[in-house]
């Protein structure tokens, strides 16, 4: 499935604080800060949808037939094509949701006018410029792409990060063949100890 | 599926089982059954727990055939809730079963002169009815317990807790699943009480004996299913998403919007909206349960399997996977942000007998009148604990939001016709709150689905950009839904519906082969539009105007936040919505 989404671009990421090198069945316990959203690069001022091909390295054919909603905002956007993004947005994104509020959310639905009051609209024009963006994937879209999105490095505030190895401390025991902090090994034990700084932190997750 | 079973439960000298041909009810299902007798032989003036109500069991017209995803049973009668038609629907092995019977419908009429409790057992010999105080005021767990005693454990069971038996207006009925748990309810509307008002505990089904009911047309009703399964299987919502996820994957995605309803309809996004997801749900249920835990058919023949099974921190079993109304309800609505306590709360509603979505809401206005502290988990078990034992307190909140709003002097009441509003804030999806104010069903999500009502072109094709386009997407849905809750067919089938015009058309093929007809997709549409059509006629007769047709006042002057909107259709919109 990988092969599918990914297109090859060229590495640019800054130097990580922290790296997970992970079990393939430690991957589920990531979702839920995917669900919460993750600070991910992005060139401000692009579309969507080159948001997805470009940065993320996602298949066009994968984002038109499996990347069934998106908010940008919190506002529903039918034409990721012209969406533009803009400093410190919020893009989410799912696969097909269920029920008639599913089909309402749809990106191009049918049922689009029931939610016209929060569709994305037309905006301002934004000057090109790289920034960050938080990025939350829902759905069957973790599974898909998260450990993609995750290898190549997310931000993630320290608290958050905290509250995180502490609610799964004996999963990561298990799962976590080593952690790295600036390039040093830790023991995996400490991480739900250790004093994560205030602000953003740099991970990425390692599967193998 | 040509016989039904009138028992009249007044009947001089005990309760009386009379079974007769269909007769004027020959050839409908589900939704079209329950709304076409009610609507004929309930007067709508009649109270709702008195002996001139029915209550009106009918599985629909695919059920107990070999058909997918069939399996859906409708219960119907005056809502002591609404005071209107009521249709509530559940899954659960009891409409397969009863169809493999024979039976169209099962009517309770008439009302028990003493206080006597009775259960009812239905099998391939007859209908028998014996007095079963030894039930009185059980959950409906330990009912079914004791009726697997009596019955053996190749039964179905219908059955309500002690909220039915209590009359409560957010009673539910309960109906038993695969393993013989009382986990899949007709919430809506406080059907259980009127099986309560009845003297009926439970309905016990055996259909040892019988076959799987044969189709006039067994090859086309063969290829017919075969492209319906290939359909379901290949959609993405059907195939993947609702089985890895089931319903409760809609929270992240309506959270996103700013239209998830927190704090009583307060705002549109609840902080704590990941950790009460259906993706962390199903992490949560696979690691205690084992892989596979989060997939789950309620029914034989389900093969969405958009349930699952949710085990306590020691790997005990507590309940069904909750649903995203109850999540939501139990959940955001109330600031309450734990998945176990919002499972505990799940298994507290099915024992006692509750509807969810009501019990939620009622607890959020309970919580806007400071009767508990949002998002205080403990005092929201304690308050449906009160429900189950008929305290003073827990009669109120059993009655429902409308009922507790009023005692507690909470203006912000989010129901429609007495009903309570389910998990997506009408401000946000303006569409779905025309569906809201102008259902019969009161405040319901499920009465406006999509059934490839672009195909169907009911009402014309609709331009979505125009201006009139919610008012017009509301009816067809409306329209659609009426029909597909006639066949007996879960409403997720919808999406691949929707998508896939050959898995609709398998639908159609599907029905005609098996009874022998030659429906279109025309015909479809106008079976939906004459379910309705007597639903509003009835409520008009019980005293229903346009002005119930409407939202709460609240929902046009506040704003929802994040997007800051009001709700804004017109209500010349909304009473255009059924002129056909």
């Amino acid at each position: 499935m990988a092969a599918d989404k990914i297109t090859d671009r060229p590495e640019t990421a800054p130097q990580p604080d922290l790296t997970l090198f992970v079990r393939p069945e430690l991957m589920p316990a990531f979702y839920e800060l995917l669900q919460s959203g993750v600070v991910v690069g992005a060139p401000i001022g692009s579309t969507i949808q080159s948001f997805l091909c470009q940065t993320l390295g996602l298949k066009p054919q994968y984002v038109e037939e499996r990347i069934q909603t998106i908010f940008l905002n919190g506002k529903a956007v039918d034409d990721p094509a012209s969406a533009v993004v803009n400093d410190h947005a919020t893009i989410a994104l799912s696969a097909a949701m269920p029920g008639l509020l599913g089909a309402t959310l749809r990106k191009g639905g049918f049922y689009a006018k029931m939610r016209g009051e929060i569709s994305h609209a037309g905006q301002a024009k934004v000057s090109p410029h790289e920034g960050r963006v938080v990025l939350k994937l829902f759905n069957l879209l973790p599974a898909e792409i998260g450990s993609l999105i995750l290898e190549k490095g997310v931000w993630v505030d320290g608290k958050i990060l905290k509250a995180f190895f502490e609610k799964r401390l004996s999963l990561f025991l298990e799962g976590c063949r080593e952690a790295r902090l600036h390039g040093r090994s830790v023991d995996v034990g400490r991480l739900a100890e250790q004093e994560w700084p205030d602000g953003e932190l740099y991970l990425r997750v390692q599967k193998g | 599926m040509d016989k039904i079973v009138r028992i009249d439960m007044g009947a001089q000298g005990g309760p009386k089982a009379t079974i007769t041909p269909a007769g004027d009810y020959a050839g409908l299902g589900g939704r079209a059954l329950t709304s076409t007798l009610v609507s004929k032989e309930v007067p709508p003036l009649c109270h709702p727990l008195g002996e001139d109500n029915k209550l009106v069991i009918a599985p629909g017209l695919l059920s107990g055939t070999t058909a997918a995803t069939s399996g859906r049973l409708s219960v119907g009668c005056k809502s002591p809730l609404t005071g209107g038609i009521k249709e509530a629907n559940a899954g659960g092995q009891p409409s397969q079963m009863l169809g493999r019977l024979g039976y169209a419908a099962i009517v309770l009429e008439g009302k028990p002169k003493d206080g006597t409790l009775y259960k009812i057992l239905v099998n391939k010999d007859g209908v028998k009815i014996t007095p079963a105080d030894n039930l009185k005021m059980l959950g409906n767990y330990d009912t079914v317990e004791k009726l697997k005693g009596e019955f053996g454990d190749k039964i179905g069971v219908i059955s309500i807790g002690p909220a039915g038996e209590m009359k409560m207006s957010a009673a539910s009925i309960a109906c038993t699943d695969m393993e013989l748990r009382p986990t899949r309810h007709a919430g809506r509307g406080g059907v259980g009480a009127v099986m309560g008002s009845k003297g009926v505990k439970a309905i016990v089904i055996d259909d040892t004996g019988t076959k799987i009911r044969a189709p006039k047309d067994p090859e086309a009703f063969k290829a017919a299913t075969k492209t319906w399964v290939e359909g379901l299987k290949k959609h993405p919502v059907t195939g993947q998403g609702m089985p890895a996820y089931g319903t409760n994957v809609l929270t992240n995605v309506i959270n996103e919007a700013g239209g998830y309803p927190t704090h009583n309809f307060m705002w549109g996004r609840f902080e704590g909206c990941s950790r009460i997801s259906g993706e962390t749900q199903a992490e949560i249920e696979n690691q205690r349960g084992g892989e596979g835990s989060a997939t789950h058919g309620c029914h034989r023949g389900c093969i969405i399997r958009c349930s699952g099974t949710f085990y306590d921190k020691d790997g005990h079993y507590l309940t069904k996977q909750p649903e995203y109304e109850t999540v939501w309800a139990h959940g955001g609505n109330c600031g309450i942000d734990d998945l176990d306590s919002i499972a505990m709360l799940d298994r507290l509603d099915d024992d006692f007998g509750v509807d969810t979505i009501e019990m939620g809401a009622t607890i959020g206005v309970a919580m806007e009148a400071g009767v508990a502290k949002w998002g205080d988990a403990q005092a929201a078990i304690n308050l449906v604990k009160e429900v189950g034992k008929g305290t003073p307190l827990g009669r109120i909140l059993g009655n429902g939001a409308a009922v507790t709003g009023k005692v507690f002097g909470v203006e912000r009441v989010p129901v429609v016709k007495g009903q309570s509003m389910p998990a997506y804030d009408p401000r946000a999806v303006q569409g779905i709150g025309v569906t809201y104010a102008t259902s019969p069903m009161g405040a319901d999500h499920t009465a406006g689905y999509a059934v490839a009502t672009n195909i169907l072109g009911v009402g014309g094709k609709v331009d979505p950009l125009k201006p009139e386009g919610q008012v017009e997407l509301s009816k067809n849905l409306q329209i659609a839904t009426a029909a597909l809750d006639s066949t007996g067919m879960c409403l997720f089938v919808a999406m691949a519906i929707l998508d896939q015009p050959e898995t609709f058309q398998a639908l159609i093929d599907s029905i005609n082969a098996f009874h022998g007809l030659k429906l279109t997709a025309d015909d479809f549409s106008e079976l939906g539009k004459s379910v309705l059509t007597k639903e509003r006629d009835f409520n008009i007769r019980a005293g229903f105007t346009s002005e119930h047709d409407r939202l709460p006042a609240f929902f046009k002057k506040e704003s929802l936040p994040p997007h800051n909107i009001i709700f804004n259709v017109t209500d010349k919109d909304l009473d255009s919505v059924f002129k056909w």
